[in-house]
């Protein structure tokens, strides 16, 4: 409107106001795009060699004009990306489609509106197709930033219209809760047992339990659908196991098992414990599993802040890639006197140097160095 | 860390013959001032900040010390706790830090080479610094043994011990300069 008033004081105001208009109002109803994101599981996707079938309605153009009988409309893939199978569109009018160019092999396809004019407000989608060279998404590539499809109707779309349409995840999900333990720094346990005081100290304790899941949705947005390779709705195999590892300090600690009972009572793999991380593999789908951990003896190490960093690999399984857990709560283990470590205050040192040893050794350290440039023969006085 | 050898024809380790009647009192202010600007130092926040982070590694590796030798302990921030109970916290001052500055506050006012002293502020640091981390674990011990020990450690022969070892590796470290010196210009030096 400024620009407008502006050319108003100019001799060619009001072509040039006419223009601006136009032009303001073709961007106003320019056409619009929308989908469904196709959110791959990143390890299927290397184990098919970056083929996926894609499903229907990935893609949806909204026209904002009609688009005449045999003009022109485009659809380019993402980088690297190719067509596998022959593409199609789909249109909420009655028009056909030709495919002119491009296609299988190639990155883009080129249709030919054939039959009839699609009008404004008519959507034309991209029907289902098969996708080669798609080895972006053998990495996970978060929904927020999909790698995008574009579609331009030439002669209407002054630039394509983007939507990102491709996506990976890992493909597994694992929740994990951690306990709250305690370490017992009274007598005679002296901080070697987990507990509170009295025969129900123990050396062995639980510290977190997980379960792990096909992933369902994207970890980001929890609403993007993960798939596999071939459309359908992601699936790992039953035999597949993850191995989680818990980082934290576990000094003290000779032994880490998974349990299948919150009791510790009932072992299924042990792991290998080192003094900043456990590990544990063989942990199964679609079971809640147990961690526990037992003390050497040795005086054990607290985790006041729990364990907050703790992650899935596949281990042997090929079907998903490692991950970061869904942490519910970390847990902590403190001692009994509380998290931090005793309730008294500690003796605290006085500096390294008292006063008088700073100017004793200030004084030795101006006396050595003027002795040793005093000149030769004469007596530093 | 091999010890560079003072050679004649090294330009950049030999000293330029000193002239010797400005070396006292340039050493004297030197060795005064810089001393002043470091412990003043020590007063600004931002040098309080590494200071105290300086603080908390070193309770973090006199913690991982102890580990490797089969010992317990547990460090929380600046404190080192014991499995009965018993904690000792590096304050401020307690990190050598001050003698440090003194150590360094005499190399920079003695006339060396930049590479003496940037050599000798490395080591004499670091020897300083590892003395005050055995000074530190050795009282974490006797402190759970016995008050009165740990006092008399404290205060008597940790004092000596540490005033004891800057000046031997200042007095190491002017002879080593000296050395140089006399080695470069025989007709001026005596050391």
């Amino acid at each position: 409107m400024r620009l407008c008033l502006f050319l108003h004081e100019s001799a060619r105001s009001w072509l040039a106001c006419l223009t601006v208009f136009l032009l303001c109002t073709a961007a106003a109803s320019a056409a619009s795009i929308s989908g469904n994101v196709a959110d791959y599981n990143a390890a299927q996707v290397r184990l098919a060699s970056g083929v996926v079938t894609v499903p229907a309605n990935l893609v949806t153009y909204t026209a904002s004009a009609t688009l005449a009988i045999g003009s022109t409309f485009v659809v380019i893939l993402p980088t690297g990306f190719s067509f596998g199978s022959t593409p199609s569109l789909t249109t909420s009018g009655t028009t056909i489609f030709n495919l002119t160019g491009g296609g299988i092999g190639q990155r883009s396809a080129t249709f030919t509106i054939a039959t009839a004019a699609v009008t404004s407000g008519q959507t034309i989608s991209l029907a289902t197709f098969s996708a080669a060279g798609v080895t972006a998404l053998q990495t996970v590539t978060p929904v927020a930033n999909a790698l995008p499809v574009t579609m331009q109707a030439i002669g209407t779309d002054p630039t394509p219209l983007s939507f990102g349409a491709f996506a990976s995840d890992t493909g597994l999900s694992a929740i994990f809760v951690g306990a709250i333990q305690f370490i017992d720094a009274s007598p005679p346990s002296n901080s070697t047992k987990f507990g509170t005081g009295g025969p129900s100290d123990s050396l062995t304790a639980v510290i977190s339990a997980t379960a792990l899941q096909v992933q369902i949705v994207d970890a980001a947005t929890q609403s993007v659908a993960i798939l596999s390779p071939n459309g359908t709705p992601n699936s790992l195999s039953s035999g597949d196991t993850g191995t989680i590892t818990m980082f934290g300090d576990f000094g003290g600690i000779a032994r880490v098992f998974s349990s299948s009972t919150s009791d510790c009572l009932h072992p299924l793999v042990d792991g290998t414990v080192n003094y900043s991380s456990v590990s544990v593999p063989g942990v199964p789908l679609n079971a809640e599993v147990f961690f526990c951990i037992t003390g050497s003896g040795a005086p054990l190490q607290p985790t006041p802040n729990g364990f907050t960093n703790v992650t899935i690999s596949p281990g042997s399984s090929t079907d998903f890639l490692s991950t970061a857990v869904v942490n519910e709560f970390p847990g902590f283990i403190c001692f009994s006197t509380g998290c931090a470590p005793f309730t008294q205050p500690p003796l605290v040192t006085v500096p390294t140097l008292s006063n008088v040893g700073l100017l004793i050794l200030t004084g030795l350290m101006a006396w050595l160095g003027l002795w040793r440039l005093k000149p030769q023969g004469t007596a530093l006085t | 860390m091999p010890v560079p050898k003072p050679n004649h024809s090294d330009k950049r380790l030999t000293t330029p013959a000193r002239p010797v009647g400005n070396a006292l009192p340039r050493f004297a202010i030197t060795f005064g001032v810089c001393l002043l600007a470091g412990f003043g130092a020590l007063f600004l926040p931002a040098v309080q900040a590494v200071d105290e982070n300086v603080t908390k590694s070193l309770v973090q590796v006199a913690h991982s010390l102890i580990h490797v030798c089969g010992g317990s302990a547990f460090a929380a921030g600046a404190i080192l706790w014991a499995p009965n109970g018993f904690g000792v916290e590096m304050k401020d001052g307690c990190n050598a830090a001050n003698v440090t500055i003194l150590f360094w506050a005499a190399l920079i006012a003695f006339p060396a080479t930049k590479r003496m002293k940037i050599f000798g502020g490395l080591i004499g640091g670091l020897l300083i610094q590892v003395v005050n981390l055995l000074r530190f674990i050795s009282l974490f011990y006797l402190g759970q043994y016995s008050t009165s020990l740990f006092d008399f450690a404290h205060i008597y022969l940790w004092e000596i011990l540490i005033i004891l070892d800057t000046v031997v590796i200042f007095w190491w470290w002017v002879t080593w300069v000296n050395r140089g010196t006399a080695a470069a210009n025989p007709q001026i030096s005596g050391a």
